[in-house]
């Protein structure tokens, strides 16, 4: 719809403006949050810091990997490729976790208490990202002519003319109300990691019956869709976290 | 000290150089790299002023928040929605 921002002369992608008043807002919630385990705001940010960073890198490092052969063939567009946006969800997410678990590795920090604290705030970051989504245009919904119904204009991304579910903001409103109910669960919670459990399998599970109403070419295994299926690795883990499972083997295994 | 005074140094000019990156299109990308290493630096000697009970210099902060600015903003040029092109990226792949 507005994919793009006129600035003066330049021009901002508003995915990203959206991402970074996202993760700003987290970096918010993030102050509250660490008092939970009296965490120092200081650590707070540089482990959010660490696991954007990690975030940032792994996408990136996966992309390159998967687009390799591309790359190789037609050398002349990798690096547009590479600077406009080539990022892999997957490598992201594994860097973040791997660059927030290297921070508190470093410093000797107790990670799962360190993953509660940042989960309120990843479910507000991605709350204002899938409202850049539906700016963008992408993540676009399966025909529907009901109430909320979104009709893009022609040149859009998506199908223009015909009304569309509004899967993108059906996410974002989820990840709004979840985001406060994370915060109190936090603050009601005497088990580390039974807040990152609850995130993974609510998260999960309505990504997984969302992902019916998304109609955008996203790739598919089987009759699921690839978001599907990591769905259900999400919601497995999550419920791994609520049997405290996750944390006995890091209190044996990977403390200290 | 000496290794942190060099950090810090380093820290300042590469939020410098990741702040003018910004304005030149795909050099965004050098900003992002240059901003990570220097935020790198910047965390290091926070957290070891905090071990170690110094109070970091006003180069190290200054560092530390050009880094910040640097990678947020470099970051915004270049970044997409990862939800959608990753999963168009690797479902071939898996």
């Amino acid at each position: 719809m507005y994919p793009i921002i006129h600035i003066l002369n330049y021009t901002i992608p508003t995915f990203g403006i959206l991402f970074l008043i996202g993760t700003g807002s987290g970096f918010l919630v993030a102050i509250f949050t660490a008092k939970k385990y009296d965490i120092p705001t200081m650590d707070a940010m540089f482990f959010g810091l660490f696991a954007i960073i990690g975030g940032i890198l792994g996408a990136k490092i996966l992309y390159l990997l998967v687009e390799l052969p591309s790359f190789i063939t037609n050398p002349e567009t990798a690096l547009i490729k590479l600077t406009t946006g080539g990022a892999v969800f997957y490598g992201g997410l594994i860097g973040g976790i791997l660059g927030g678990f290297l921070y508190t590795h470093i410093y000797h920090l107790h990670a799962i208490k360190y993953f509660d604290i940042a989960v309120p705030c990843l479910a507000l970051a991605q709350a204002f990202g899938r409202i850049g989504c539906f700016f963008n245009g992408c993540c676009y919904g399966i025909p529907y002519e009901g109430f909320g119904a979104v009709y893009y204009p022609v040149g859009s991304y998506p199908p223009s003319g015909i009304g569309l579910f509004p899967s993108q903001l059906t996410e974002s409103l989820f990840l709004f109300i979840l985001t406060p109910v994370l915060i109190i669960f936090l603050s009601k919670s005497e088990t580390p990691g039974f807040t990152t459990g609850f995130y993974l399998v609510s998260y999960g599970i309505f990504r997984f019956i969302n992902e019916f109403f998304r109609s955008d070419p996203r790739g598919s295994i089987l009759f699921l869709s690839t978001s599907q299926v990591l769905s259900l690795f999400v919601i497995t883990l999550g419920f791994l976290f609520i049997f405290k499972i996750p944390q006995r083997l890091y209190e044996y295994h990977l403390k200290d | 000290m000496e290794q942190y005074s060099n950090k810090a140094t380093a820290s300042l000019v590469l939020g410098i150089i990741s702040l003018v990156c910004i304005w030149f299109g795909y050099s965004a990308l050098v900003g992002v790299v240059c901003a990570i290493v220097g935020l790198v630096f910047g965390i290091q000697i926070r957290k070891a002023s905090q071990e170690e009970g110094f109070t970091p210099s006003g180069m190290a902060t200054a560092g530390l928040v050009l880094n910040i600015i640097g990678l947020s903003l470099c970051a915004v040029a270049f970044i997409a929605c990862v939800a959608c092109v990753g999963c168009i990226s690797t479902a071939a792949y898996l």
